[in-house]
Order: C-alpha cells, then sequence, then structure tokens
C-alpha cells in the first residue's frame, strides 16, 4: 500500500505539472505563474504529508492523531486546492467560449 | 553567561580539550595497560602464551561503533558527547560526594520489611505469584539465572583483539544475542552497591542487616567496565495498556527475561576469555543501574529518576549489565536536550497515579548530585498496591519520547524536541493535540485479565 501511495503521489505531482504548463492553464501574468507554482508546491507537500501521516497513524490505530491529521492536513490542502484551482482557471473564471444563440 | 557557569559548562561539554576520537584513543590506552597489567597478575597468563594461542580479526574503520551497527542508531537526533569525570556525569551535576547505597534499603527491600505496611509487602511479595500469571512465566528466566551471575574466569587467558575492537566485537555479540542497544562505560565508583542483600527469606523473616548482607564483590576498582544492555519494554503493549493493569509487570519481566540470558552469557563468555565479568540483571543486580547507563551513553536522566532517557527508545526499555575488567575503549556519556525537554514536558508528573513525580522546574541536590525530586515511597506504595493491575508504567507509556512508533514524523517531532525549552513547549503540545501517550488502542489489549487475582490478600496471622 505505501509502495503504491507512492507511486500515486509521483503520478499525481507529473500530472499537475503537465496541467500546469498546457497553453488553457497558462494567464500570461509572470506573478500568476510564479504564485501558481508555489501553490501547486505547498498543496502538494500538504496534502502528501498529510496522507503519509494519517496512513502511519491508522496502521497504529492513533483515532485522534487520524481525525486531527483529517482536519489538519486535508483542511488545509482543500483550501489550498480551491485557490489553486480558482487561479488556474477551474472555478469562479469566465468562459472562454462566448455563448452562442440558438434562435439565430 | 557567568565565568563560573562557563567554566562548569566546559568542563561538562568538554568541547575544548577532547574529541570523541582522541579520547577513545587516550581510553585505549589506559585500558590497554589496564589490561596488560591485569594479564601479568593473573596465573595461567604465561600457559596461554606457551599454549600458542592466536586470535584472527578483521579490524573496523577508526570510531566504528560495531561490524553489525557501523553507526551508534540515535535516531536521527545529533548526540552531544559529555563528560564522565567528577563533576559530570554525562548530563547530571555532580555537586558533593555521594556515598554508596546499601541494596538493603532500596524501596522494595524495605517494602518487603513491611517498612512501608502489609499491603505494600504482600503485593510485592505475590507480583510473581499468581498476582499475574504471565508475571510468573516470564519471572522464571531471571530468577533461575541468578547463580549464574558470577563465576570464575577461565585460567588461561585468551589473546585478544585491541580494546577498540573487542568492544565492537562485545556490541556485536549483544545485537547477536537481540539486544536492543548497548554501550560500554567506565563504572562510577558509586554505582554498585555498598552491600548486597544475600538472604532474602531471611530478610523478609526479620534477621538484622548484618546476617542478611554482604559486601558487594564488584567495585569500580575490580571492574573498571560497564557493559550496559537495553531492551524495549514493547511499544504495542504499551499502546494497548492503561499503564499500570494486569500486563505492566510482565512487560519489566518480559524486557529482564531476554535482558537476564544476555548478560549472564556475556558474561560468561568474558569469563572464557579468561577475564573477571559479574551480571547483574532485576534478578540480581550488584551495581544500580541509571548511573551505569548514563556512564556507558545509553542516555540521559529524566524527570522519572529511576530510567534513563535513550534518544530511540526513550526510557521505555530495561537495562542490565555486566562489570568487567576485560580491556574495553569505553563510549561516552551521551546529552541530547533530554533535561530540556524534561523541564518543561511534566506530562509524566501530570498522569501519574501516584503523584509521585515532581512537577518543578528546576532539580534538587539529592546525595550530592542533581536530579528532579522524586516521592520514592509513593511510587513504590502505588505500585505494590495497586489492584487494578500488577505494578504500574504509566510514566512510561505517556512520556513523548516513549509513546511513538518507528515513523520520519515521530523522528522529526524528536530531533525539533531536542533542539530547546521553545521548540520542546512545542513538541508536548503537539503531542497533546494528536492524542498521543494517553489513548488506549483496544486492538493492542492482547493478554488476558484476572481481576479477582489483583487484590492483594493479607494472611490473618501478619
Amino acid at each position: 500500500m505505501g509502495i503504491f501511495l507512492v507511486f500515486l503521489a509521483g503520478a499525481l505531482f507529473v500530472a499537475g505539472i503537465i496541467y500546469i504548463m498546457l497553453p488553457k492553464a497558462k494567464s500570461g501574468k509572470k506573478w500568476l505563474t510564479v504564485i501558481n507554482w508555489v501553490l501547486y508546491v505547498v498543496f502538494f507537500l500538504d496534502f502528501w504529508t498529510g496522507v503519509s501521516f494519517i496512513y502511519l497513524n491508522a496502521g497504529y490505530s492513533h483515532a485522534k492523531a487520524v481525525s486531527v491529521a483529517i482536519f489538519v492536513f486535508m483542511g488545509s490542502a482543500v483550501v489550498l486546492g480551491l485557490i489553486l484551482a480558482r487561479f488556474l482557471g477551474f472555478l469562479g473564471g469566465k468562459s472562454k467560449v462566448k455563448g452562442v444563440s440558438l434562435s439565430e | 553567561m557567568n565565568k563560573d557557569v562557563k567554566n562548569a559548562e566546559e568542563n561538562r561539554t568538554n568541547k575544548k580539550e577532547i574529541s570523541r576520537r582522541s579520547f577513545l584513543l587516550g581510553s585505549t590506552a589506559l585500558a590497554a595497560t589496564a589490561g596488560v597489567l591485569a594479564a601479568t597478575a593473573i596465573p595461567g597468563v604465561a600457559k596461554a602464551a606457551e599454549l600458542g594461542y592466536k586470535v584472527n580479526y578483521e579490524k573496523g574503520k577508526p570510531g566504528q561503533w560495531s561490524m553489525l551497527k557501523p553507526e551508534a542508531d540515535y535516531g536521527g537526533i545529533n548526540v552531544n558527547y559529555v563528560n564522565n569525570n567528577k563533576e559530570w556525569l554525562g548530563s547530571t551535576q555532580i555537586v558533593g560526594e555521594i556515598s554508596k547505597f546499601r541494596q538493603y534499603d532500596g524501596g522494595f527491600n524495605r517494602a518487603l520489611r513491611n517498612e512501608l505496611g502489609p499491603k505494600a509487602k504482600y503485593g510485592i511479595l505475590r507480583f510473581d505469584f499468581r498476582r499475574y500469571p504471565l508475571a510468573t512465566g516470564t519471572a522464571t528466566v531471571q530468577n533461575n539465572l541468578v547463580t549464574l551471575c558470577e563465576g570464575k574466569p577461565a585460567q588461561d587467558k585468551l589473546p585478544i583483539p585491541d580494546p577498540e575492537k573487542m568492544s565492537m566485537n562485545i556490541k556485536d555479540v549483544a545485537y547477536f544475542l537481540n539486544a536492543d542497544e548497548v554501550g560500554i562505560g567506565l563504572t562510577p565508583e558509586f554505582a554498585p552497591w555498598e552491600t548486597m542483600v544475600t538472604d532474602k527469606p531471611g530478610m523478609i523473616a526479620g534477621k538484622p542487616y548484618e546476617e542478611v548482607c554482604k559486601p558487594n564483590v564488584v567495585s569500580a576498582a575490580t571492574h573498571p567496565y560497564t557493559i550496559c544492555v537495553s531492551v524495549d519494554k514493547h511499544l504495542e503493549t504499551f499502546l494497548g495498556s492503561t499503564g499500570y493493569d494486569g500486563i505492566a509487570n510482565s512487560q519489566s519481566n518480559r524486557a529482564t527475561m531476554m535482558l537476564s540470558g544476555i548478560v549472564t552469557s556475556i558474561a560468561a563468555y568474558i569469563r572464557a576469555l579468561g577475564y573477571e565479568a559479574v551480571a547483574s540483571h532485576q534478578g540480581k543486580e550488584y551495581v544500580i543501574i541509571p548511573p551505569v547507563a548514563i556512564a556507558s551513553g545509553l542516555g540521559e536522566q529524566p524527570r522519572v529518576p529511576q530510567g534513563v532517557a535513550h534518544p530511540r527508545l526513550g526510557f521505555r526499555h530495561m537495562i542490565a549489565c555486566v562489570s568487567t575488567n576485560l580491556p574495553l575503549a569505553p563510549d561516552k556519556p551521551i546529552e541530547f536536550g533530554a533535561k530540556d525537554f524534561c523541564r518543561v514536558c511534566k506530562k509524566c508528573a501530570q498522569t501519574c497515579p501516584a503523584q509521585a513525580i515532581s512537577y518543578d522546574d528546576d532539580e534538587i541536590v539529592h546525595n550530592g548530585y542533581k536530579r528532579w525530586d522524586f516521592n520514592l515511597d509513593a511510587c513504590i506504595h502505588f505500585r505494590a498496591e495497586n489492584e487494578e493491575g500488577v505494578c504500574c508504567a504509566q510514566c512510561m507509556k505517556v512520556c513523548p519520547w516513549n509513546s511513538k512508533e518507528d515513523s520520519w514524523f515521530h523522528k522529526a517531532g524528536i530531533a525539533i524536541g531536542s533542539t530547546g525549552r521553545t521548540s520542546s513547549n512545542l513538541l508536548v503540545k503537539i503531542d497533546d493535540m494528536f492524542g498521543y501517550g494517553t489513548e488506549v488502542i483496544p486492538r493492542f489489549k492482547w493478554w488476558l485479565d484476572w481481576p479477582e487475582l489483583y487484590k492483594i490478600k493479607i494472611p490473618t496471622n501478619n
């Protein structure tokens, strides 16, 4: 299981890098690109540190440690993920395809 | 930092004088001289040379810990090597003359003589006899190995490697025999008991001190080196235990069962090489364990003074030792911030069911050295009279240094906690936040319970 999680972490890390480098995720602004990369690395470390912490503590049935870690690590990962998604244009951004009137 | 404090600090850490390497070399030369003197003083050595014995071995790298473990395993913590001199034993400050103790005056022996009341006496008398059947089982080995602690060395001394290599060999023997940790130290003068109880039944029956005790055969002069061996008291069992239920005494007995076999074997090995060796374990102790363990580099004295906190194991372990005149290169005592950590943590004091552990920030002077205050009678009363189980190990269970499995975040936590007061405070808060130490995990509660057996039965004619 541990090996699988390491493999999964690596695969998702590469997938995230590829996505951020896609033309549709590029903002054209340098400062935003820097923030995106920093947020991505912080999000990734936070999320996978949490996964590792929860996995190891669950193995020893440290119930409180697992629940607190879910709240702390996963909670912060969700917040970071939402901010990152907003910056990358997943959430709340204006649609790039303009609506087409079907009545015309 | 004023001048006196600075001098004391330099004396303790000895940073400006001796490196670990030069200390080892110096000790090696000293030990080799002692070995030659010892060898020429004992009859039979010439005969061994005439027989033409040879020893074949490969030298390790300079400063290598052992062949099986090239580096000492301190759990990733940076450890400072400190002094064993008249002012410091590791991180323990010596401020006066430390008088030697009589084994007769030990807490459990006083309880056995009814000085702490009949409940304590009969609680201890039945520790290993039917108050918990597994404790009876695990105590069997140590009790039956008592007669093998001492012995006569072989008449013809075998040739042995230089002290540094011989020390590596002794450490490898200990690891081979399943020790969790091992260290070699110079025997502090005050560590061997002044006299030993040789007639326990007589002592319990009320015979006077002179009739039940004899002078100790071990002293720093006759046995200048101590080999200390430690065995973990089993993390999973602590996780499943309340800290003072039925299994508590069996945890000590289990570690001692292994330790008594290890130290008895090492002592017999050394005697077979032609040198003096006496094994000490819970069944029969010739020395007081904490000072020799500190001298052997196994850790620092924590808030609970009977323990020795190891960087990796905390004080969740038992220690036994071999006192010998085999020429060895002793390790230096270590310091890794345990005192600073204990100063702020106090988790053991807060959770001690007997409230025997001090909440004080500062240490007190006790018998010529500094340690945290400790109410030994309260501790013995609770351990002997506990009817929710047998004995107690609550302080070991809750200690943030002790209560962890091997993982990257616990290593990181301990590395952070060993760096000073602020980080120690942070580590304690995180430890509490995650609920470590005080939790009882049902799936690790593997042992059986007989609650009626825990009740202490005092004979009516007492």
